[in-house]
């Protein structure tokens, strides 16, 4: 019927669609992370410098707390070092470095993203990219593996099936396919190679 | 083996791989005891950081005084109980030590304030330097302590000799000052 041709698009437009779409959540996912990581334009004020140093410290002597967030004494006075050294005209990579060099690298509430320690953030980044690869691999292969492709011998074998059906229907005891008698040969869809 | 199974072991081989990777780079980053760098002191070997500040009674305390000595260096809270049972120490080492000028011992109150320090010190009859105020709070980060007592030693070429974190014993301290002097 014309209604239910218009309901089924051709298998080659549900595909592209279905392509489109992967991309688009695939292109949303991108720039949700693009977004997340793109760098944002700094409050230069001591002030504020001073509050995102020290929300990379961490409080030396409280638990999981960085130096912005704690009020002991000493979180105080880093907080105070922090903003000397900013005055004095030091870069925010001086001040990292003055705070490593007298704590070790576990004062930095994030592991440095250079050297070896860069692997501690590339690696995880790398296993995602390469579980998500391998996923649509395997998916991609799996519907190609199970798409069934008509030889040409089904080809023949179902024209003669509608053939016969069609004769069928025009004798005057007939009753068509669904209600005749099951015509003789090998089933349809046993015959399609899988 | 199927045409599916096989890259789905390449791909189980591929995860494999990076795991035993991250594995060996978290275990050279953290070595072997991931609290092992908050234990010790990045200033041992290197030099002192320079102080000023306040006593308790009101003389300026000042590590330029001090140069070309053996320096004691505590850090300590008139609240803080460790440093009430290292302070048996501390003051015997001082009294047999106070009259050399070649040495010198300094107390740093780290998380304290100013009054409560100078009550402690009276009360206790403490005679030694002890700092107080912004260059005392100063020195906690500049010595880049992480609680306390913490003992610093201080040898007369200015450099860190020694560093011990929590109460003070006598063969510890003697041990840090012959190594300050060079003879340990």
């Amino acid at each position: 019927m014309p209604a239910e041709r218009h309901r089924h698009r051709p298998a080659a437009t549900v595909g592209t669609w279905r392509r489109v779409a992967w991309a688009a959540v695939a292109l949303g996912a991108l720039a949700t992370l693009a977004l997340a990581v793109w760098p944002r334009p700094e409050d230069p004020s001591v002030a504020a410098r001073t509050r995102r140093l020290a929300a990379e410290l961490r409080c030396v002597d409280c638990e999981g707390l960085s130096v912005a967030e704690s009020s002991t004494p000493s979180a105080r006075a880093a907080r105070a070092d922090i903003a000397a050294r900013i005055r004095a005209g030091q870069t925010d990579a001086q001040i990292r470095r003055a705070f490593v060099d007298r704590y070790g690298e576990t004062v930095l509430l994030r592991p440095p993203s250079e050297g070896i320690s860069a692997l501690v953030w590339a690696l995880p980044a790398a296993a995602i990219l390469a579980g998500a690869l391998g996923v649509g691999w395997v998916l991609w292969r799996g519907r190609r593996e199970t798409r069934l492709v008509p030889s040409a011998e089904d080809e023949v074998l179902v024209a003669r099936l509608r053939a016969e059906a069609a004769g069928a229907a025009a004798t005057p005891n007939g009753s068509g396919p669904a209600g005749g008698a099951r015509p003789a040969g090998p089933d349809v869809r046993e015959a399609s190679p899988r | 083996m199927s045409r599916v199974q096989r890259p789905l072991r390449r791909l189980a081989l591929a995860v494999g791989v990076a795991v035993v990777a991250f594995t060996i780079v978290l275990a050279l980053t953290v070595r072997s005891d991931p609290r092992a760098d908050a234990n010790r002191s990045r200033l041992v070997g290197r030099p002192a950081p320079s102080f000023a500040m306040t006593g308790v009674d009101g003389t300026p305390i000042r590590s330029a005084a001090l140069a070309g000595r053996t320096v004691v260096v505590s850090f300590w809270n008139s609240w803080c109980l460790p440093c009430r049972e290292e302070e048996p120490v501390l003051r015997r080492w001082w009294a047999e030590h106070r009259d050399d000028p070649s040495y010198a011992l300094v107390g740093i109150t780290r998380d304290d304030t100013d009054r409560a320090a100078r009550t402690a010190v009276r009360r206790r009859a403490i005679t030694w330097p002890v700092g107080v105020g912004r260059g005392a709070r100063q020195a906690t980060v500049d010595f880049g302590t992480r609680g306390q007592p913490e003992t610093y030693v201080i040898g007369p070429d200015g450099i860190v000799a020694g560093a011990y974190y929590g109460p003070l014993t006598r063969p510890v301290l003697d041990r840090m000052v012959a190594r300050a002097r060079g003879v340990g």
